[in-house]
C-alpha cells in the first residue's frame, strides 16, 4: 500500500524521468530483437521491421505502461486543469468577470466570518466551556442583567450546593507604569478561584489562587501572552518581576496561555489578571454607579452591583436548576438585607448563549444573522454568474459534447471536465476573495473606534477562517459548475449531430434556465437593496435623533483618577485644581465634573422608588443614576425645567441629599403634578434615612442609547456623594468654540497637574454620540457596498442573457428589418427578452424583501419595513441598472443590417 | 500432440516474470527470451503485455528496477526481485500447483469414467 503510494507520487513528480525511461526501455527492447534478426541473415532495415511487427504498437504498449503506473486519473484531472486554463484565456473577459464576482463574494464572506468569529462564534478557550454558566441579578422590574455585588457574590458562592464552582471578574483599567510612563491597560480583576474554575493553566510560572485573593496577602499578578513577549521579550525570567499598577507593585507569578484572552468581551482583551481583593487599584470599565448604597467599598457595598459572575455547572445539572438553588439564597439575602435586595432574584444563562452581554444579545445576533444572510445572497448572485457564464458556454459547445458523447467519451468524463473548469475559476476566486478580505479587515481594524477605552479586535485570517472560504469557493464552484454541466451533457448526441442544437424548442430548456438565474439575481438584489435603504434610512433617522444635551459644544475627559492611587481628599484636591485650571482655558463657559457623561457604556442600574411608600411599592423601578457638580446642567447644555441646580454651598456632605431628576422620572411617580419638594430613596427601604429630595426636573436627554424613549434619570449631588466620583470622572466644559481642541487642552492642564493622571478615549460629547452610530455606520456602509456590488453582478448576468439571446436571434431580426420591421419593433423584441425577467425578479424579491426587513425591524428605528423612500429608492436603481442591461444588445440590434444577418448561420 | 506456441493464461505472466527474476536480475528483453528458452519456445510472451506487466509489478514494490550496462554494454532497465516479491512467488507458486493439480484430478477423472 505505502510502496504503491510511493511509487505513484515519485512517478508523478519525476513524470518526464519516467517518461524518458520508458522510452529508453523499450528502445533497448526493439534493438536487443533487432540485432536477433539481424544475426539470422535478415538485412537491417527487415530486422527493424520485424522487431517493431513483433513488438506491436508502441505507443498503444506505453499508454498500458502509464494506466500500470496507476496515474492515469490524475493526469486526466491534469489535461482537464489544461483545458480549463486554455478556456478561461480564450475568453478573458467573460472569465474575468466570473473570476472576479466569485472572488467579491467569496472576499465579503470571509472577512465577514473572521468578524463573528472574533466576536460572536469565539469559544472560550477552557476547560469544558459548555459547562459554564452566566449568573446574573434580576430584579422584579425585568431589567435582568444586573452584575452581582462582591457580598452578594460571596454569599452565594457560600449557599450554592448545585453548582462545581462560581468565580467572579470585572473588566478593568489600570495605570501600568511601563518604563518612565504610565499607560491605561485593560485588565481584569478576579476571584482567586478564577483559573481553576475556567480549568485554565498558566503557559508559565502558576496560575491565581485562592489564597492570593485574601486581604493582606501580597499582591500578585498574571500577564498576558500578547504583554509577556511585547514587554519582556518572553523572557523566562520574568517571574517574581515587579509590575506596577494604579502605584502599587504586583509580582508576576505566571503568563496566561496565548490563546486565552479572559472572560471580557472580545475587544477588551485583558493584559492582566490581579486578585479582586486589590480592585481598588484599577478601574472597572463599565461600572459607574452614583446611587447610595451602604458599605464603603466596593468590595463591602452589597449594593453595588458590579461584578461579574460565571458558574460551572455538574454534568447532568441545567442552569435552570442552579438557578433554583441560588434563588433560595437570594430569598434568604432578602430577608436579611431588605434595603439593598428586596425583590432580587438571579438569572442563569448559560455563557455560550451569551457572546457580549444579554442586554446586547439580541440586537447584536440579529444584526449578525443579517448580515450573514445579505452577504451569503451576495455570494449567491456570483455564482449565479458564474453558472450563467458556463451554461452559454456549455450551450456554446453542445456540438462538441454531442460529437465527444457519440464517439463514446462517458458522460462522467464530460461532467468531470464541466466541473473541474467552475472549480479552476472558483480557486481563482479564492485569491482574489482573501486578498479581498485582507483588505476589508485591514480597513476595518484602521476603524478608530470611539468607545471610552482603547480596544482592539483581534481580525485575522487565521485557518479556521480560510479553510471556510475555501470550502464556500468550492462549494460555489460545484454548485455554479454542476447545473451547467449536468444540463449541457444531457443532450441527445443524434440531436445534436443533425445541427438541431440551435432548434429554439431543444434550446427552450436551457434558456429559460439562465432566465431563471438572472431572475433569482435580481429578486436577491432587491433584497440587498431594499436592506442597505432602510438601514441608510435608520442611520439617517439614528443621526438626527436630538440628544438633549449640547454634543457639539461639550469638551468630556474622562479620567482613570483612581487608577493612580488617590484616596477621595486627594481627588478632592486635584477636582479643585482641575476645575480652576480648565476654567482659565480660553473660551470655557462651565467646566463641571460628573461620573459619568452620557451615553457612555453602564451596566449598572439600582432600585429607586418614592419615599413613604409602602414596601415593596410596585412603582419602584430600575435607573441609572449619576453623581454631577454643580454647573453640570450648563456644561451639557440641559435646560432646568423647574427648581433649581445642585449649589456647592447649600448642598454639603452634611445637608440633607438632594436629587434632580429629569422628566420622564417625575411623570412617572407624579403624573401630571409637580415633583419639586418630593422624595425620592432606594426601593426596599421601609425607612427615609437614605430618601433624597427633588429640587429640580430637567429635561429629558439620552442617557444610554440614542434611540431610547424618555426614561427615568436620577442625578445626586457630586458633593454629596464624593465616593462614587472616584472610579472614572469625567470633566464636562462647555464652549462657544472647537470643543475638540478644548477637549485636548484639558488634557494637557490635567497633565501639568499630574504627569500621571491617564485618559480614557474621547474628547468631546460628539464623541459620545458617534460611538453610538458607529454600529448602524458600519452595517449600512457594508450592506450598502454589497448591494451596490450585487447589482453589478446582477447587470452583467442580464446583460449575459440578453445579449446572447440578441446574437441567436441575429438571422430572425434581420429577416424582420428586411420584410420591414421598424427599429422600435426590434427595440421592443430586446426588451422582451429581459423585461418579464426583471419583472418576475422584482415580484419575487418584493415578497423576500418585505420577509426579510420584518425580521430585522429590531434593528431599525424610527421607519419601519415598508418604508417608502428606502423601497422607491431600491426599485429605481434596479430599475436604471435592468435598462442599463438592455441599452447596449438594443443598440446592436438595431444595427443589425439584414444582409449580414441572413449570411450568420 | 502437436504444440505451436501457446499465449499465456491470464496471470500466468507475472507469475513466469517473478520466477524468472527468482534466479538473476534480468531485464525485460532478458526475461521474454529466458521465458521463451525455458519453455522450449512453447510460452510466448506477447512483447506487448510484458513491459505493462513488469510496471505493475514495480508498483506493486515486488520487483524492483535500477539502471545497469548490459552484457552489450549498453544501458540497461534490470528488474530485480523484492523480499516482498520473492514471498508472493513462493504463494503464487503454491497456488499454481494447487490449481493445476485440481485441474488436473478433473480432467484425469473424466477420462477414467469414459470407457
Amino acid at each position: 500500500m505505502l510502496d504503491d503510494l510511493r511509487f505513484r507520487l515519485r512517478t508523478l513528480c519525476r513524470r518526464n524521468v519516467a517518461e524518458d525511461d520508458l522510452d529508453d526501455e523499450l528502445r533497448f527492447h526493439l534493438e536487443r530483437a533487432a540485432e536477433q534478426h539481424e544475426a539470422r541473415g535478415l538485412s537491417a532495415r527487415e530486422a527493424r521491421r520485424r522487431a517493431r511487427l513483433e513488438f506491436g504498437q508502441v505507443d498503444a504498449v506505453k499508454d498500458d505502461c502509464r494506466q500500470s503506473w496507476g496515474i492515469r486519473q490524475l493526469d486526466a484531472l491534469q489535461q482537464d486543469v489544461a483545458q480549463a486554463l486554455r478556456l478561461i484565456r480564450k475568453h478573458p473577459a467573460l472569465s474575468a468577470v466570473a473570476a472576479v464576482s466569485l472572488a467579491i463574494g467569496i472576499g465579503l464572506n470571509t472577512a465577514l466570518f473572521a468578524l463573528l468569529d472574533a466576536t460572536i462564534l469565539r469559544r472560550l478557550p477552557v476547560d469544558r466551556p459548555e459547562q459554564l454558566v452566566d449568573v446574573y441579578t434580576s430584579d422584579v422590574d425585568g431589567f435582568s442583567w444586573y452584575g452581582s455585588s462582591y457580598p452578594d457574590y460571596l454569599d452565594l458562592r457560600r449557599g450554592d450546593r448545585t453548582l462545581a464552582g462560581l468565580a467572579g471578574y470585572v473588566p478593568a483599567v489600570g495605570a501600568v507604569r511601563i518604563d518612565d510612563r504610565t499607560r491605561a491597560l485593560a485588565g481584569e480583576a478576579v476571584t482567586g478561584n478564577y483559573f481553576q474554575l475556567l480549568g485554565v493553566p498558566a503557559a508559565h510560572g502558576r496560575a491565581l489562587r485562592p489564597d492570593d485573593d485574601r486581604p493582606g496577602s501580597t499582591p500578585v499578578v498574571v500577564i498576558s501572552s500578547g504583554l509577556w513577549s511585547d514587554l519582556y521579550g518572553e523572557d523566562p525570567e520574568v517571574i517574581g518581576r515587579s509590575f506596577r499598577i494604579g502605584g502599587r507593585s504586583y509580582a508576576i507569578v505566571g503568563v496566561a496561555p496565548e490563546d486565552f484572552g479572559g472572560l471580557t468581551p472580545p475587544i477588551l482583551t485583558p493584559a492582566f489578571w490581579m486578585p479582586m481583593t486589590w480592585i481598588d487599584d484599577v478601574q472597572p470599565t463599565v461600572m459607574h454607579n452614583g446611587s447610595p448604597t451602604p458599605g464603603a467599598t466596593r468590595l463591602e457595598s452589597r449594593g453595588l452591583r458590579w461584578l461579574f459572575v460565571k458558574g460551572r455547572l455538574r454534568d447532568g445539572d441545567t442552569a435552570a436548576g442552579a438557578a433554583d438553588d441560588l434563588n433560595g439564597v437570594m430569598q434568604a439575602l432578602e430577608a436579611a438585607f431588605p434595603d439593598s435586595n428586596e425583590g432580587l432574584r438571579v438569572t442563569v444563562v448559560p455563557t455560550g448563549d451569551v457572546s457580549t452581554h444579554p442586554m446586547f444579545e439580541d440586537r447584536l445576533r440579529a444584526g449578525a444573522l443579517s448580515l450573514l444572510v445579505l452577504i451569503g445572497l451576495v455570494l449567491l448572485i456570483a455564482c449565479a454568474n458564474v453558472a450563467g457564464l458556463l451554461l452559454a458556454r456549455a450551450s456554446a459547445r453542445r456540438r462538441e459534447i454531442g460529437l465527444r458523447l457519440a464517439v463514446g467519451a462517458s458522460r462522467g468524463r464530460l461532467l468531470r471536465q464541466l466541473l473541474v473548469e467552475s472549480t479552476v475559476l472558483a480557486l481563482l476566486g479564492v485569491a482574489g476573495g482573501v486578498a479581498l478580505a485582507w483588505g476589508l479587515l485591514a480597513g476595518l481594524g484602521a476603524v478608530r473606534v470611539p468607545l471610552l477605552v482603547p480596544v482592539a479586535l483581534e481580525l485575522s485570517l487565521n485557518g479556521r477562517v480560510l479553510a471556510v472560504s475555501v470550502a464556500v469557493a468550492l462549494g460555489a464552484g460545484i454548485a455554479a459548475g454542476l447545473m451547467p454541466a449536468w444540463t449541457g451533457t444531457r443532450s441527445s448526441v443524434l440531436g445534436e449531430l443533425a445541427g438541431r442544437g440551435l432548434d429554439w424548442s431543444i434550446g427552450g430548456r436551457r434558456w429559460s434556465l439562465r432566465q431563471a438565474l438572472v431572475g433569482l439575481q435580481i429578486a436577491v438584489c432587491l433584497v440587498l437593496l431594499v436592506m442597505a435603504g432602510l438601514l441608510a434610512r435608520n442611520l439617517l433617522v439614528t443621526s438626527r435623533i436630538e440628544p438633549g444635551f449640547s454634543a457639539a459644544g461639550t469638551a468630556s475627559v474622562t479620567m482613570a483618577l483612581g487608577l493612580s492611587g488617590y484616596d477621595h481628599d486627594e481627588a478632592e484636591r486635584f477636582f479643585e485644581r482641575a476645575r480652576e485650571q480648565v476654567r482659565a482655558l480660553p473660551g470655557v463657559q462651565a467646566v463641571a465634573r460628573a461620573s459619568r457623561a452620557p451615553l457612555s457604556l453602564n451596566f449598572s442600574r439600582s432600585g429607586i422608588a418614592p419615599a413613604d411608600a409602602p414596601v415593596p411599592d410596585p412603582r419602584s423601578i430600575a435607573v441609572e443614576t449619576v453623581a454631577v457638580g454643580a454647573v453640570y446642567f450648563d456644561a451639557v447644555g440641559v435646560p432646568i425645567l423647574e427648581g433649581r441646580p445642585f449649589d456647592d454651598a447649600i448642598d454639603t456632605a452634611g445637608s440633607r441629599r438632594v436629587a434632580i431628576v429629569n422628566e420622564a422620572l417625575a411623570q412617572r411617580f407624579w403624573p401630571g403634578r409637580s415633583a419639586v419638594g418630593r422624595r425620592i430613596r432606594p426601593a426596599g427601604a421601609d425607612d427615609n434615612r437614605r430618601a433624597a429630595e427633588i429640587v429640580g426636573v430637567v429635561r429629558n436627554y439620552k442617557v444610554r442609547f440614542l434611540q431610547e424613549p424618555p426614561t427615568p434619570y436620577v442625578h445626586f449631588a457630586a458633593s454629596q456623594n464624593r465616593a462614587n466620583l472616584l472610579p472614572a470622572p469625567v470633566l464636562l466644559a462647555r464652549t462657544a468654540g472647537d470643543a475638540g481642541a478644548l477637549g485636548a487642552a484639558m488634557q494637557g492642564a490635567l497633565r501639568a497637574i499630574d504627569p500621571d493622571v491617564v485618559f480614557l478615549e474621547g474628547l468631546t460629547l460628539r464623541d459620545n454620540v458617534a460611538s453610538q452610530l458607529l454600529p448602524a455606520q458600519l452595517l449600512a456602509a457594508m450592506l450598502g457596498a454589497a448591494g451596490l456590488v450585487a447589482v453589478w453582478l446582477a447587470a452583467i448576468g442580464l446583460y449575459g442573457v440578453i445579449a446572447c439571446a440578441i446574437v441567436r436571434r441575429t438571422q430572425e431580426i434581420g429577416i424582420r428589418m428586411a420584410l420591414g420591421a421598424t427599429h422600435r419593433d426590434v427595440l421592443l423584441l430586446v426588451v422582451r427578452q429581459g423585461a418579464a425577467v426583471v419583472a418576475i425578479g422584482a415580484a419575487i424579491g418584493s415578497v423576500a424583501a418585505f420577509a426579510a426587513a420584518r425580521t430585522t425591524a429590531g434593528v431599525l428605528f424610527g421607519i419601519d419595513a415598508g418604508d417608502a423612500l428606502a423601497w422607491s429608492g431600491a426599485l429605481v436603481v434596479l430599475l436604471a441598472v435592468g435598462a442599463l442591461a438592455h441599452a447596449l444588445p438594443a443598440g446592436r440590434a438595431v444595427r443589425v443590417a439584414p444582409s449580414t444577418a441572413l449570411r450568420a448561420e | 500432440m502437436t504444440v505451436d506456441r501457446l499465449d499465456l493464461p491470464q496471470g500466468t505472466l507475472e507469475l513466469l516474470i517473478l520466477k524468472t527474476l527468482a534466479l538473476e536480475p534480468q531485464h525485460g528483453w532478458g526475461i521474454s527470451e529466458r521465458i521463451r528458452q525455458v519453455s522450449r519456445e512453447v510460452l510466448e510472451v506477447r512483447q506487448g503485455s510484458l513491459y505493462p506487466a513488469l510496471h505493475r509489478l514495480e508498483r506493486r514494490g515486488w520487483i524492483a528496477a535500477s539502471w545497469g550496462t548490459s552484457e552489450h554494454n549498453r544501458r540497461a532497465k534490470y528488474y530485480a526481485l523484492t523480499p516482498k516479491g520473492r514471498r508472493q512467488l513462493e504463494s503464487d507458486v503454491e497456488a499454481w500447483r494447487a490449481l493445476t493439480t485440481a485441474v488436473g484430478h478433473v480432467l484425469d477423472a473424466g477420462q477414467e469414467s469414459a470407457p
